[in-house]
């Protein structure tokens, strides 16, 4: 009698139950609202799925550390393999390949003063390195914080694996959360430093653009930017290539690849690593929290940048040429949400006003710009 | 019903624990101006935006002079061949006329549309030979001895 007692005692010690504790239960609440809104509210689905059922298997209480090699920071573990690719950064270029295969800088080429507001979105990452500086971060880990301003997420997480790898739960789920949530975050400030007449602006329709020109957009893009900032090689290197794979026509085999299984497969392990390596008893702490505020911070100042700088160009335009504030908030990376909301927000003040593909336009220059601002503070932070 | 009294006993010494460690922590983050100063936060930002916006500058400023150098080659191509007719010169599509094609050659290339291609899909079925199914004894066959 006594052994039965005994085994099932044991029995119930290596159950999650007996290891359930309430950050647990929080994590996979937090779990379950990210897949609510993904299929219910559709925000960001393809990110937000795989994030949301990663946070319910990181979350599944375990006997930890008696080499089972379950959970995601248990060595040997498959989890832990698969996270390797995020920790080491290895996953962040990859996608930026898929990324490049996928977009069309057409907008840009045709009017590649949007590119300034591609660089004035930046403004939310140094700003709130500073205040992450003012917390008591250390200045690596306030650059990596700030980085989340750039909406970008695999470039959040290249940055973090690079500059602080202790905090890189905690910022990759911050960076993609905001991400998803851009339809909410942004047209609150846009509208809030936009007036309805500038709301209202149409744009002139951008100019057809030559193959000749898409060839040479990565190369140029290529040269420019990784000569100004090494850091970001990784990530610029890939993007442009996979741009050069798509327009050179030639190798649609491979930008097919690219832009289709292979950044699904990288999506689907990212996401669902990133979303396990929330594992309550790492991820809950104030740190995550202080992250999680300066994150959303970061992304305000971000967009108000982008919106304020796109005022600031049209003082200097003639009345044909200028630009609809609203378009700046796209400035933020996060494609193409950003541009959507724009977009949305054009058409709800007047349906006749198209800005997809004017948004598009510093959409992709956030991609850039956030990619060599990552690039700059690793070169900063890690060259000494 | 120990068992489950010591579950419950260890699961809110886990959350005693939690809280305490959180509680300890919070009051280790103070806001604290000085440190900007201290670690070069501000010149530090004000050089790492520069660059950044440096960067975007010259790309802006090289795709604004691609597109003049890409058509003052081909002006000075024209000059030497022959005169650009006036209808040329100032060619530029609209972006609603470029959208229509984009679709309409979307459309084709995927094969998205209403009419059937004309590829008819006769698949050659392979049957063993017998002469049950064979044409030569078949009834389209005049029999050999009425004639």
């Amino acid at each position: 009698m006594e052994n039965i007692v005994h085994d099932i005692d044991k029995f119930i010690k290596f159950t999650g139950f007996a290891h359930m504790t309430i950050g647990h239960i929080i994590m996979i609440i937090v779990g379950l609202i990210f897949i609510f809104l993904a299929i219910k509210k559709e925000y960001e689905p393809l990110l937000l799925v795989p994030i949301g059922f990663g946070i319910l298997i990181g979350n599944m209480p375990f006997f930890e550390n008696i080499g089972l090699q379950l959970g995601i920071y248990e060595e040997g573990s498959v989890l832990n393999y698969l996270y390797f690719g995020v920790v080491k950064g290895i996953y962040p270029p990859l996608i930026f390949l898929g990324i490049g295969a996928m977009t069309d800088f057409s907008a840009l080429l045709s009017n590649p003063k949007l590119l300034l507001l591609g660089a004035a979105a930046q403004v939310g990452i140094f700003l709130t390195l500073m205040a992450a500086l003012t917390l008591g971060f250390t200045l690596p880990q306030s650059a990596a914080i700030g980085i989340i301003g750039g909406a970008d997420g695999p470039t959040a997480i290249f940055l973090a694996s690079r500059l602080a790898p202790e905090l890189i739960g905690a910022i990759a789920i911050a960076a993609y959360s905001y991400m998803a949530l851009v339809p909410l975050i942004q047209p609150p400030i846009i509208k809030l430093l936009t007036t309805k007449k500038e709301r209202l602006m149409k744009m002139k329709p951008p100019r057809s653009v030559s193959r000749r020109e898409k060839i040479i957009f990565p190369i140029i893009g290529l040269l420019l930017t990784c000569l100004i900032s090494p850091g970001g090689l990784p990530l610029l290197g890939m993007l442009f290539f996979g741009n050069i794979l798509k327009e050179s026509g030639v190798t649609k085999r491979l930008s097919d690849t690219a832009s289709k299984s292979l950044i699904d497969i990288v999506t689907i392990i990212l996401g669902v690593t990133v979303g396990a390596s929330t594992q309550a008893t790492t991820f809950l702490t104030p740190q995550s929290i202080f992250i999680f505020i300066l994150g959303a911070i970061s992304f305000m100042i971000a967009t108000a940048g982008g919106v304020i700088f796109a005022k600031v160009m049209n003082l200097f335009l003639k009345e044909g040429n200028k630009i609809n504030p609203m378009i700046g908030a796209a400035g933020v990376s996060a494609v193409p949400d950003s541009a959507r909301v724009a977009h949305m927000m054009g058409q709800k003040e007047d349906p006749s006003n198209y800005l997809l593909m004017h948004a598009m336009a510093p959409n992709v220059a956030g991609v850039i710009g956030s990619a060599v601002a990552a690039g700059i503070l690793l070169s900063f932070l890690m060259g000494g | 019903m120990d068992t489950l009294n010591m579950i419950i006993s260890d699961t809110l010494e886990s959350v005693e624990d939690t809280v305490a460690i959180t509680a300890s922590n919070i009051s280790e983050i103070t806001f604290d101006l000085s440190k900007l100063w201290n670690s070069n936060g501000i010149v530090f930002t004000v050089i790492g935006y520069s660059v950044v916006f440096i960067a975007l500058l010259l790309l802006f400023i090289a795709f604004k002079s691609l597109t003049k150098i890409i058509s003052f080659n081909l002006r000075r191509k024209f000059n030497k061949t022959a005169e650009v007719p006036t209808e040329k010169k100032g060619f530029d599509i609209s972006g609603d006329i470029t959208a229509a094609i984009s679709l309409a050659l979307h459309l084709h290339f995927e094969e998205i549309h209403d009419l059937e291609n004309t590829v008819i899909t006769i698949k050659k079925i392979q049957k063993t030979y017998s002469p049950w199914s064979s044409k030569i004894y078949g009834l389209r066959q005049n029999p050999r001895g009425i004639k």
